[in-house]
């Protein structure tokens, strides 16, 4: 019979592989949908790894054993909109489509689709539980009307078994719960989480497959691989609760169910609803909704969000010397003074969080690679400074050590040998430990995701105490890492934020400070900036402020922004700027700013997560409101403030 | 050890449609039964509207190509048939070793059963692999034929792997336990009919009795 420590520890462990599958899954999911949202998995066209990355194996792979690189947005997602990892992970594919050529009743043509607009009121209420990346700045525009229309929804959820449901179980050994498979798991079983893990590889191996299989997938290739531009466009909505369909949307869905997995603790299980039949799209060029990703499209009318961003509250600020910031002092006032124009749940910056990807085309950097270069306007000069690539830096070494549990010579008496070679890449380092665990149920309160991976390798850490160290079969499986952790954006393996925060030190100058200023000044030259006090267009993503100390991602601040499809901004650079000036205040918490943008075909923004204590918020205000701005745009600067976001600020 | 035996629906294809069918189900079963690190890899079908998934091991791929041709060449020398492709999962098990017996056995635990029914070509192009018929046959009436037929097999393909993926997921508990970190975990054959029509069903019988009866059939 296990002891209580034990049980709890397998418990913990079990908990951060489901962690760990939501991300993975979530990241799957993603990257087969939203183009160019997790574009620093760095594939080919064809989808394998390129070949300079195929020798690297990131611990991050290793998760589920399927190396698809990393997509930070998907952490952040995750981080932010699905705190708590015993509620349903409920993903919407949707299809986001101009309908200036119908009549609003014709709408029905694509099933019940909402107005766009109608989102705001569905956000006002339900924005602390979803999350929408919807470029509603890309169908503000005009008369036009858009219809958005769910073509997927992916709902993943484990359930925990209640504890006397499980006493039963594990008194019987083997049983079964009727339903899914064969419960074979006792908390006391070395090999449960063994066969649990290797179930869930199946199961990831199986969503892999089905996401490149359902019809979705041929839109999404059709608006990622082509620079065209299209009438229409996918996004995707991440929530917690499952908004029941409407009896027309159900009669086109088709069910798809994966068997659950289980385990000691609970069970896993995964669905699919689809439409069976895409909505009939027009692939003509438009150019008014989705604009295509060209050269020289810094100029272009139709690209202009002022065109299609009619906000009227936007002032400009051009030619300063400096241009605005991406998380500039105007954004957080902005917060403060007035309505928000939109609502955050909007937040497309958050969706385009992850790659740092400014090219059409799939990246050409293999990992460890910022592939947002490729630019070929004349800002380009400004991130081609951060668009070569970025060797491996401090952390990354852990990911391409191989963890010890792969080994054949850490085999221990006693363990199976299937342990050896399906062993979860845990991060004994960072995990919660059932005896330092500030929560009992590592699930409520989820592991930032993101954190584990870059961990010290078992056995390498002497500074990593854990129960389970004492074990020699617990050596292979250490616990999942604590969400208390060292905020996961300073040591994350080969994430954008990683890169960022070394890319200027690393490659140009050991003081990050000069060489942002150098690129401040190219990239304030390379484009005008509008400042709105409410909302503020730009070329940037949307910036999300917030608390650091906390777990709890409450936002300080959001700042969204629509992007120009071709431009050269500095990212890092301004980043790092920020992060100077903010060491001087003294922040407790390393400003850490998690950066992650993506490009897809009809935007480029960038999304900014900055951690910024409570305490020093204030001082923050004030920094941002009168210092220098720090996020150089080269063309318009769109900032969607959410009120949420600040009605958390002190 | 239970041994699985799954069986999918016969597909109609033409010469030139095996190599792909072949293709989509033969990696998107081994992508299932590779639980080393993989790579993914997106492959778009050169027929199909439809994107497998292979693992990124160049001799995996290497050996299913090679199969697939031999297969192919079967075919041609026996038109008109219908035709299976069998690919098995082994576990390789330590035995008492004795001066007349091997030390170690090969267990199979999972077959594959892919069946197909090759029919003529309905086009002068059709013993091309790769080019679709549908831009040179003059006939209105052939072109709306090739255009149902490759419509009909693209959703009963699209079925197929959807019935691998479900079989997948129903049954695991079979699986043996991965003992290496090659990226397809266990030894796998594939077999083909051989040169005399009898001898693969004969063989496939001599291979189902020594692994005892298939536990399911589907």
């Amino acid at each position: 019979m296990a002891s209580p420590s034990s049980s709890h520890f397998e418990s913990a462990r079990t908990e951060q592989i489901i962690s760990e599958f939501f991300l993975k899954g979530l990241h799957v999911i993603l990257e087969s949908r939203v183009p160019f949202l997790c574009s620093e998995t760095h594939r080919t066209e064809q989808g394998g790894l390129s070949s300079s990355s195929v020798s690297r194996v990131r611990k991050k792979d290793k998760w589920f054993m399927l190396a698809i690189g990393e997509c930070s947005a998907a952490s952040e997602i995750l981080n932010v909109w699905h705190k708590n990892a015993m509620d349903p992970l409920v993903i919407d594919v949707v299809l986001v489509q101009e309908d200036s050529s119908k009549a609003q009743g014709s709408d029905k043509e694509i099933g019940s689709p909402m107005k766009l607009h109608s989102f705001s009121d569905t956000f006002t209420s339900a924005q602390s539980t979803s999350y929408w990346n919807v470029g509603e700045e890309h169908f503000n525009s005009s008369s036009k009307e858009t219809s958005v229309k769910v073509l997927e929804r992916w709902v993943m959820q484990y359930e925990s078994l209640k504890s006397s449901t499980r006493d039963h179980l594990s008194s019987k050994g083997r049983g079964s719960l009727g339903f899914g498979e064969t419960v074979s798991h006792s908390s006391d079983d070395p090999t449960a989480s063994t066969r649990m893990y290797k179930r869930l590889i199946l199961l990831l191996r199986s969503l892999y497959v089905t996401s490149r299989l359902l019809p979705a997938y041929k839109l999404f290739r059709k608006l990622n691989s082509s620079n065209q531009s299209y009438n229409f466009g996918i996004s995707y909505r991440v929530s917690s609760f499952v908004e029941p369909f409407s009896r027309m949307e159900e009669r086109e869905m088709t069910n798809f169910r994966f068997t659950p997995v289980d385990t000691a603790f609970g069970r896993l299980s995964l669905s699919v609803s689809y439409c069976t039949v895409l909505p009939h799209l027009n692939i003509e060029d438009s150019t008014s909704l989705l604009p295509p990703i060209i050269v020289d499209y810094v100029g272009s009318p139709a690209a202009d969000p002022l065109k299609r961003f009619p906000c009227g509250s936007l002032p400009k600020s051009v030619d300063k010397g400096y241009q605005a910031t991406s998380f500039p002092s105007q954004g957080i006032r902005s917060s403060y003074s007035s309505p928000f124009q939109r609502p955050h749940s909007w937040s497309s910056g958050l969706s385009r969080c992850g790659p740092p990807t400014y090219s059409p085309s799939p990246p050409l950097y293999p990992n460890y690679s910022i592939p947002y270069s490729t630019l070929s306007d004349s800002h380009a000069s400004t991130s081609n400074v951060h668009g070569h690539r970025v060797p491996p830096c401090g952390h990354h070494n852990h990911d391409q050590s191989a963890p010890i549990s792969y080994r054949p010579s850490s085999q221990k008496k006693g363990t199976s040998s299937e342990e050896l070679w399906l062993t979860p890449p845990f991060s004994p380092s960072s995990s919660p430990s059932p005896t330092n665990s500030p929560s009992c149920n590592p699930l409520l309160n989820r592991p930032r995701f993101g954190s584990s991976p870059v961990s010290i390798p078992l056995g390498r850490n002497p500074g990593c105490v854990s129960p389970n160290n004492s074990d020699p079969n617990k050596l292979l499986l250490p616990p999942p890492s604590p969400k208390s952790k060292r905020p996961d954006y300073s040591n994350r393996d080969d994430s954008s934020r990683g890169h960022a925060t070394h890319v200027s030190g690393s490659q140009e100058s050991p003081s990050p400070s000069r060489g942002n200023s150098f690129r401040k000044n190219d990239a304030l030259k390379s484009g005008e900036t509008y400042i709105g006090s409410t909302s503020l267009q730009t070329n940037l993503g949307q910036k999300v402020f917030r608390d650091s100390r906390e777990d709890s991602g409450r936002f300080s601040g959001l700042i969204s922004s629509s992007s120009s499809p071709r431009f050269g901004f500095s990212r890092s650079s301004s980043r790092l700027s920020l992060q100077d000036d903010l060491d001087d205040y003294e922040f407790t918490c390393p400003f850490a700013v998690d950066d992650v943008d993506t490009i897809d075909s009809h935007t480029r923004l960038l999304a900014y997560i900055i951690k910024v204590p409570c305490a020093r918020r204030a001082e923050m205000q004030h920094y941002m409101d009168t210092d220098m701005s720090v996020v150089h745009v080269s063309k318009v600067l769109t900032f969607k403030c959410v009120s949420k976001v600040f009605r958390t600020l002190p | 050890m239970n041994h699985e035996v799954f069986t999918l629906n016969e597909l109609e294809v033409e010469n030139f449609e095996i190599q792909e069918v072949l293709r989509c189900i033969l990696h998107t079963i081994v992508f299932h039964r590779a639980l080393g690190l993989v790579r993914p890899r997106d492959i778009d079908s050169e027929l199909f509207d439809i994107t497998y998934v292979q693992c990124g091991d160049p001799d995996v791929e290497k050996k299913l190509e090679e199969k697939i041709d031999q297969f192919i060449a079967w075919v041609e020398k026996h038109p008109n048939k219908k035709s299976q492709m069998c690919i098995s999962f082994y576990e390789i098990k330590n035995k008492q070793a004795a001066w007349f017996t091997n030390k170690t056995e090969r267990l199979c635990w999972e077959q594959w059963f892919i069946n197909l029914s090759v029919v003529s070509s309905k086009s002068p192009t059709g013993k091309s692999h790769h080019l679709k018929p549908l831009a040179v046959d003059p006939s209105e009436t052939a072109v709306e034929e090739m255009s149902a037929h490759r419509a009909s097999l693209e959703k009963s393909l699209r079925e197929v792997l959807f019935k691998i993926i479900t079989l997948v997921n129903e049954k695991k508990d079979h699986i043996p336990p991965v003992q290496n970190q090659d990226v397809v975990s266990f030894p796998y054959e594939i077999t083909i009919p051989s040169s005399s029509d009898s001898s693969f069903g004969m063989d496939m019988i001599k291979r189902m009795l020594q692994t005892g009866h298939p536990t399911m059939l589907s």
